[in-house]
């Protein structure tokens, strides 16, 4: 069954000011989506009320028919895997502990086994981060970091909807083409991928989509009409 | 700083082998005196059941309070996202501190349990006002409700420097060794509610091990892994009170451990949170068990006991220093 994600006369408000008011629309599997705006526009905001980690003011959110907010924590977490915008810090965790954090909404907190370090591997290889799956994250540089969580997203291979908040940021130009295509894969896989940027060229590598956030709309435009703005 | 994975195999060796050391320093506690030490009290019970009776007690008193401290330090380190969190950071043992001074200062009987049930009420009181505060205000973040603690700690602190100036000096002198903590007798008519305070404690955090982990990369990445992180800190908050009101209603305020053993785990041996827990409640036990044992000997040195919350913090505070200098190494 392909993934789909329904947008139903959404509001936002956030700090008393109207960031998107009566936004609908329909995205499935295979959509990647980039939120573009400028700072303070409501991207995140989208992105933390698609997680359900804040509620809309107006209007509802349904994956896959059922309503986000209905769904149970545990639920939720497997299909929905999230990126936060600034990576959380824990100085002693070791890389391939924390993107392990990522499978345990399926397998609880139970100490991996040798089918789940073997998946993180080979995510690793396709990741380039080998390197730093033993190194603690004290010890990485912001990119590197960077990568470790956004591992820790991908790794939910069961998620259906993959919330990215500017994930290109602090990573070089090779590392980004691998998360391009990484991301273009997961959204073949039967799954929608929304991210937000202020990186032209890698929404141009990645997303099929754009969504406009600008004095209270979100409009949507191809990638394609985006691009050719510029 | 450790660099390996945890495998389920791994985690069950260390743990057991932690065992091994805690069931090694009963048994020398168990043998030794403020004398020296004598196999008879194991070998030839009838003839020493007083002695054995005492020390049973005793030693039973050190892996709680041990295990509680190291259990509420590594819990709150990581509830609260700091390093520096530590079981006397939070309030709880303010009020329970407060609570034995004025039983100690104002009660002219010399009933052993006064100082306690004092402690105990001083505690819950401490509580429930940060309970309320959490209740009241669920969306205040968490550093508030450690302010409150702090606040609770200096009200606490002042009121028993006052005591301590205007009480004669041999009540001043009892609060005095009451404050830096201390493993002394207690009886096996306490220890009924001593054990399931502390059994309920450390099973609910024990039990929260994984939570915890994940709490301690912050709020928000714990609910998108679908934990529900404010039931987690509230649950967690009544354990460490229980955990803590206990040992400082019966131990005195043993500080340190609770501080210092977790990142001893975290450093040496692994650390992730679901180990660090169960076996920093381990080694606070072991360390307090043999400190307690060192601090009844060194009656045979100085005709007194050097209370076992100065010994200890007297002995690994270097250790834990050339720790930290090592880690900057390799960093």
């Amino acid at each position: 069954m392909k993934t789909e994600l329904v947008i139903d006369k959404l509001r936002l408000i956030r700090n008393s000011s109207l960031l998107i008011e009566n936004f609908s629309g329909v995205w499935e599997s295979g959509a990647i989506v980039a939120l573009v705006g400028n700072n303070g526009a409501g991207k995140s905001t989208f992105l933390h009320t698609l997680g359900a980690l804040l509620a809309p003011h107006a209007g509802e959110i349904k994956l896959d028919q059922k309503p986000i907010a209905g769904l149970h924590p545990l639920e939720r977490a497997k299909k929905i895997a999230m990126l936060q915008q600034v990576s959380p810090i824990q100085p002693y965790c070791i890389a391939k502990n924390r993107i392990a954090h990522g499978l345990m909404p399926h397998h609880g907190f139970s100490w991996l086994d040798q089918t789940q370090l073997s998946r993180i591997d080979k995510l690793a290889d396709k990741l380039n981060i080998h390197h730093l799956l033993h190194r603690p994250l004290s010890n990485m540089s912001g990119g590197e970091h960077r990568l470790i969580d956004i591992a820790k997203v991908l790794i939910n291979d069961q998620a259906r909807l993959i919330l990215l908040d500017e994930p290109s940021v602090f990573l070089d130009f090779c590392q980004k083409k691998v998360l391009a295509t990484n991301i273009i894969q997961r959204a073949t896989n039967n799954a929608i991928v929304i991210f937000s940027s202020h990186d032209l060229d890698f929404i141009a590598s990645a997303a099929t989509e754009v969504i406009l956030f600008e004095k209270s709309l979100a409009i949507r435009v191809s990638s394609a009409q985006f691009l050719s703005s510029f | 700083m450790p660099h390996y994975v945890m495998t389920p195999q791994l985690n069950r060796r260390i743990l057991t082998l932690l065992g091994v050391l805690l069931v090694f320093a009963i048994l020398v506690s168990m043998i030794t005196g403020p004398l020296g030490w004598s196999t008879a009290v194991l070998t030839d019970r009838l003839q020493h059941a007083a002695v054995f009776n005492y020390r049973s007690c005793r030693t039973l008193l050190a892996i709680i309070a041990g295990s509680s401290l190291a259990a509420s330090g590594a819990s709150l380190q990581a509830i609260f996202r700091n390093p520096l969190a530590d079981p006397h950071l939070f309030g709880i043992s303010g009020g329970a501190a407060l609570g034995a001074a004025l039983v100690i200062s104002f009660w002219s009987t010399n009933i052993w349990l006064a100082p306690s049930i004092g402690a105990i009420l001083g505690g819950l009181t401490a509580f429930l006002f940060i309970f309320f505060y959490l209740t009241k205000s669920p969306k205040q973040s968490l550093s508030h409700c450690l302010l409150v603690g702090v606040l609770i700690n200096s009200l606490a602190a002042a009121l028993i420097t006052l005591l301590k100036t205007i009480l004669p000096p041999t009540k001043t002198q009892s609060l005095l060794y009451w404050l830096v903590g201390h493993i002394s007798a207690v009886e096996s008519s306490q220890l009924w509610f001593i054990i399931p305070a502390w059994l309920l404690g450390l099973a609910i955090l024990i039990h929260l091990r994984g939570e915890l982990e994940i709490l301690s990369f912050g709020s928000t990445e714990t609910t998108i892994l679908g934990i529900n992180a404010h039931a987690t800190v509230k649950l967690a908050i009544i354990a460490n009170c229980l955990l803590i009101g206990n040992v400082v209603a019966f131990a005195g305020m043993i500080g340190f451990l609770g501080l210092v053993i977790p990142h001893f785990v975290r450093l040496i041996i692994f650390p992730d949170l679901r180990f660090v827990l169960p076996a920093a409640s381990f080694l606070g036990a072991i360390i307090l068990v043999f400190f307690d044992t060192l601090s009844r000997l060194s009656f045979a040195c100085w005709q007194t006991e050097i209370p076992v919350g100065a010994l200890t913090a007297l002995i690994l505070s270097p250790v834990f220093f050339f720790l930290l200098l090592r880690g900057v190494h390799e960093d």
